[in-house]
């Protein structure tokens, strides 16, 4: 008996200690992984009017996923995958790699031949596309859409560089003031006007098609809100009552405009039906309710109040009418925005003390990052796959657009040829 | 625990000891009287006639008083010599009447002593026959205590032997029990020794197995990109197959994270990492059994999020 007990013992730990030996890391390096994107070859006449590799090098570089290596450090610039020396590469400290050649076709466009590559694993990475037509003219979008199929092969999120941006620039000539809502790449590239007046323009939401937009509109005198469809240019003006009309919201489904009316006295949170242009009031106090934005999932209407002393966000959800305070830290905290995940609220912050900042709160945890310097943020909107808040600062006293990782890790400022820029929103995903 | 047992047996000897130690007093008691009476070696032996006659002859001259010279001496000498002739048969008839005494006392000594032989013989006869008797009694007792003795002796001996052979029975037992604990003890205390040089190996080569999990562990997290999509709570396991060089043969994931950014950053720090040089001064054997094939799990702690 004694004896089996032992020899299963022994077996016990024979078989023990045949497990594999396993090996636990929680701790890692926090940076973001270095791409190598290398000047794509052109096989046709002339020189392009963009450089496609720098655009990819570009909205890579700004997701604050990826690192760049410069050309300068890179030993070779290999456009095709046998030329392409792993090692070299990974020497430079390249993670990845990403080669294209541009070759003209027989009906004027070019064809782009793209190919990325995992160094360390010294393999290729299928993309979707490895061969991206484009018109000679739309070379931004072919690369704008390459960097939207490296983003999702290699972080397995849909990039949102093929996206758009709208925001408001204000132009003082001579006596008279100019108001566009622009509409530019996720860049800040390529601006054109949507809609251009005298008087101020404000507040632009997307619909969630990416079709249309709202804003408030000044033209008549007093504040109206306004549809517009991109494609068409055709417009609508679709509510206006008497005193404030402002901070239009589409609701997920497209069906129904959030809004902030003074008509019972005090500005509220009203939802508008669009078909049946019915009005229902969905806040009742006589604190100031303003700038609501909808949950992802369309249950909940998420807004700034005062209703505690200070302007906090807080979240109401519509059937049961419950009402949340979301925000506790700092003495400000207001325009607030979800990512589509529906986890991380982006919102202006003030702490106790502080000046305007942008911040994010894990809704999850609590937990909350101040993401920008102190300065005067405000109107984050955040990318569709949540890795980017843009928002709107000041610049030597002029309004400038911004934009951060949600991580914090990255921060750029957007192009700005003049004038006053604020209120930036960012679109859905268009394709 | 048979103690009660004996208590009869004892009385009863005890008591047979008294009665016979009684029995032999009264004998010795009587046996005494008649040796002390017994005057056998007082007068009988120490007569000399000589030193009688001598101690006569001189104590003669006081009576013979010289008268006259010669006269007187002849006179006196015959004197001397008619007492001395007188004083001889006087001499002689006390002798005689001494001797005749003597034999009389002799004779009448000769017949108390004869007497006293048949007292004594017929006391001793007595006495013999009375102790005989006792003797005989005694044979009787000794023989009934003998055989009472036997018979205890021979239940003694026979409860002694049962004890014994239940004692030898049990001695056995313990001394088989003993053998057989004593082989247990061995064998275990062999057991024990090889588990304890077993463990020993173990432990060695479990503190260079540890050893090498922490210098892995080391290298992976200096080459661990965690990327921006990683969450707390994320968790991927790597498979590597290691060869004897530390040289990574093989890397490949065997559980997902579900985040593909996230299993391929795994993935990447092993291969950044291309080779654990410290695996190579490995045992082969040790290397063989836990190192050839190993299991990395990538699990951020300490996220933002």
């Amino acid at each position: 008996m004694r004896q089996i007990l032992i020899s299963l013992c022994l077996l016990m730990m024979a078989t023990a200690s045949r497990a594999e030996l396993v090996v636990e890391v929680t701790q890692g390096v926090s940076e973001p992984s270095p791409v190598a994107v290398v000047p794509f070859g052109w096989s046709g006449s002339g020189a392009l009017s963009e450089d496609v590799a720098k655009i990819v090098e570009q909205d890579l570089g700004r997701s604050g996923f990826f690192s760049t290596l410069p050309r300068e450090s890179m030993l070779s610039f290999p456009t095709r995958e046998g030329d392409v020396y792993y090692r070299d590469w990974r020497v430079s400290g390249a993670d990845y790699l990403l080669t294209g050649r541009i070759e003209p076709t027989a009906d004027g466009q070019v064809k782009i031949d793209v190919g990325l590559y995992d160094v360390l694993k010294e393999q290729r990475i299928p993309l979707a596309n490895d061969i991206v037509n484009s018109g000679s003219g739309q070379l931004r979008d072919a690369a704008h859409y390459i960097s939207d199929q490296v983003f999702e092969a290699l972080t397995g999120l849909k990039g949102a560089f093929s996206t758009r941006i709208v925001y408001i620039q204000a132009e003082r000539n001579g006596d008279q003031n100019n108001y566009k809502l622009q509409l530019a790449d996720w860049d800040g590239a390529r601006p054109r006007t949507v809609m251009e007046s005298n008087e101020p323009i404000m507040s632009p939401s997307w619909s969630r098609d990416g079709r249309k937009l709202a804003y408030v509109s000044f033209e008549s005198g007093r504040p109206a809100i306004y549809v517009q469809y991109l494609t068409t240019g055709k417009r609508e003006r679709i509510q206006s009552f008497p005193g404030l009309n402002g901070a239009p919201a589409w609701s997920p489904d497209g069906n129904q405009l959030a809004l902030v009316l003074s008509k019972d006295g005090n500005p509220e949170i009203y939802v508008l039906n669009l078909a049946s242009r019915q009005l229902q009031r969905v806040t009742h106090h006589y604190a100031i309710d303003t700038e609501p934005t909808w949950a992802p999932d369309g249950k909940s209407i998420l807004f700034t109040s005062d209703r505690g002393g200070q302007p906090q966000i807080y979240r109401l959800d519509l059937e049961s009418r419950n009402l949340e305070r979301l925000t506790w830290e700092g003495n400000y905290n207001a325009r607030g925005r979800l990512t589509d995940d529906g986890r991380f609220l982006a919102m202006v912050h003030r702490p106790t003390g502080g000046n305007f900042t942008i911040a994010v709160q894990d809704l999850k945890s609590g937990r909350l990052d101040i993401l920008t310097e102190a300065g005067l943020e405000e109107s984050p909107s955040i990318a569709p796959n949540g890795s980017i808040i843009i928002y709107a600062t000041k610049q030597n006293g002029r309004g400038v657009l911004s934009a951060v990782s949600l991580d914090g890790q990255v921060r750029f400022r957007m192009p700005s040829r003049s004038g006053d820029v604020r209120e930036p929103a960012w679109s859905p995903y268009l394709h | 625990m048979e103690f009660r047992g004996y208590i009869l047996p004892t009385i009863l000897a005890t008591l047979l000891h008294v009665v016979i130690l009684g029995a032999l007093l009264t004998h010795w008691v009587g046996k005494a009287e008649p040796e002390r009476s017994m005057p056998r070696h007082i007068q009988a032996k120490m007569i000399d006639l000589e030193a009688l006659s001598q101690q006569s002859s001189q104590s003669a001259p006081p009576p013979a008083q010289p008268d006259r010279q010669e006269q007187e001496r002849a006179q006196q000498r015959e004197e001397a010599r008619q007492a001395e002739q007188a004083r001889q048969k006087a001499e002689a008839d006390r002798q005689a009447k001494v001797k005749a005494e003597e034999q009389a006392k002799a004779k009448a000594e000769a017949e108390r002593k004869a007497q006293a032989d048949a007292e004594q013989k017929k006391a001793e006869l007595a006495a013999k026959k009375k102790a005989e008797a006792q003797a005989k009694q005694k044979a009787a007792e000794e023989a009934e205590r003998k055989a009472q003795a036997k018979r205890e002796a021979e239940a003694k001996a026979k409860a002694e032997a049962q004890a014994k052979a239940k004692a030898e029975a049990e001695a056995k037992a313990r001394a088989q029990a003993e053998a057989k604990k004593r082989a247990e003890q061995e064998a275990a205390a062999q057991a024990a020794k090889a588990e304890q040089a077993r463990q020993q190996a173990a432990q060695r080569a479990e503190s260079v197995v540890g050893d090498i999990q922490s210098y892995i562990n080391e290298l992976l997290r200096r080459n661990w990109r965690i990327p921006a999509t990683a969450r707390n709570g994320m968790e991927a396991e790597v498979s590597i197959r290691l060869l004897g060089n530390g040289e990574i043969d093989q890397v490949s994931i065997v559980k997902s994270s579900g985040d593909a950014a996230f299993d391929r950053s795994a993935v990447q720090a092993v291969q950044r990492t291309e080779r654990f040089d410290r695996v190579a001064e490995v045992d082969p054997i040790l290397f063989e059994r836990r190192l050839r094939s190993i299991r990395v799990v990538f699990r951020p702690e300490g996220l933002r999020w």
